[in-house]
């Protein structure tokens, strides 16, 4: 089984944001981010993944988080698991500071994606 | 079997760019003894609790270890996660000081070392055992020969 990503959903100002402002913690959600697609076409499914910085936020919403370093920001990146179409769509991508927010979002993206492939959507 | 360079080239496509993709790699290489020892952990099935009550530290630790650049790692978290997982850690040195005909040397021993290892290992070694001083007597001995002309 071989999972895609769909950046459909992808917040494009907040990762832009991200790669130029912190680019090294946004380098680091990313190597993870490849690691975790590997992870999901091997096991095909979340809680076999088994990464410590790979973290479930409900609604199928999980965390990427960055690479533990001294002073960092604990940049992660938020993506949503379809199980139905194998896919993982990246959302947002935040830090500490702006978790709370980051995750609310996620589940409205959630949300919407369950909504739109339950009408028989994609 | 999949390759991590082939999936941050996905990542990197779908993300950024493809000149992500070195750094994705370069970034995934300064990781390698934390995710070891992550992937060999999941491989014997066990959970980071379950590693950490082993080797007698907090879960917390072994998610900083798991966490942590390579660079980070100290000596001691290294050998007693290798351990707890019945790994054995191994360090070696090639002195770049020393002339090339010391290093020569060096390697043959190490690679002798390694064969006779490999012979404890395998089912039948009778079978490889002339290849094997086939091997020792077409490139190691005369690379010892002529590191101490």
């Amino acid at each position: 089984m071989s999972w895609k990503i769909d950046i459909e959903f992808k917040e494009e100002n907040r990762f832009k944001q991200y790669e130029k402002k912190h680019h090294a913690e946004y380098v680091s959600c990313m190597a993870r981010f490849a690691d975790v697609l590997m992870r999901f076409d091997e096991v095909n499914h979340p809680n076999l993944v088994g990464k410590g910085y790979f973290r479930s936020e409900g609604e199928d919403v999980y965390r990427i988080s960055q690479t533990r370093t001294q002073n960092s920001k604990e940049v992660r990146l938020y993506i949503y698991v379809c199980m139905i179409d194998s896919k993982l769509y990246p959302i947002t991508i935040g830090d500490k500071t702006t978790q709370k927010d980051d995750i609310v979002r996620c589940h409205e993206v959630a949300r919407q994606i369950k909504a739109r492939q339950q009408k028989g959507g994609k | 079997m999949a390759d991590y360079n082939d999936y941050a080239a996905k990542i990197a496509a779908a993300m950024g760019g493809a000149d992500l993709t070195e750094e994705l790699i370069k970034e995934h290489e300064s990781t390698k003894i934390a995710d070891y020892f992550c992937a060999e952990r999941i491989r014997q099935g066990l959970s980071q609790r379950e590693v950490a009550k082993k080797m007698g530290v907090s879960a917390s630790k072994i998610c900083r270890i798991e966490d942590s650049y390579d660079k980070d790692l100290s000596y001691a978290d290294i050998m007693s996660y290798g351990k707890t997982l019945g790994v054995r850690p191994e360090i070696t040195f090639d002195n770049l000081n020393e002339s090339k005909e010391a290093r020569s040397e060096g390697l043959v021993y190490k690679i002798s070392d390694m064969l006779e290892a490999l012979k404890e290992l395998i089912p039948n070694p009778e079978k490889l055992q002339g290849a094997i001083d086939d091997f020792s007597g077409r490139v190691l001995f005369p690379v010892l020969r002529s590191s101490r002309i």
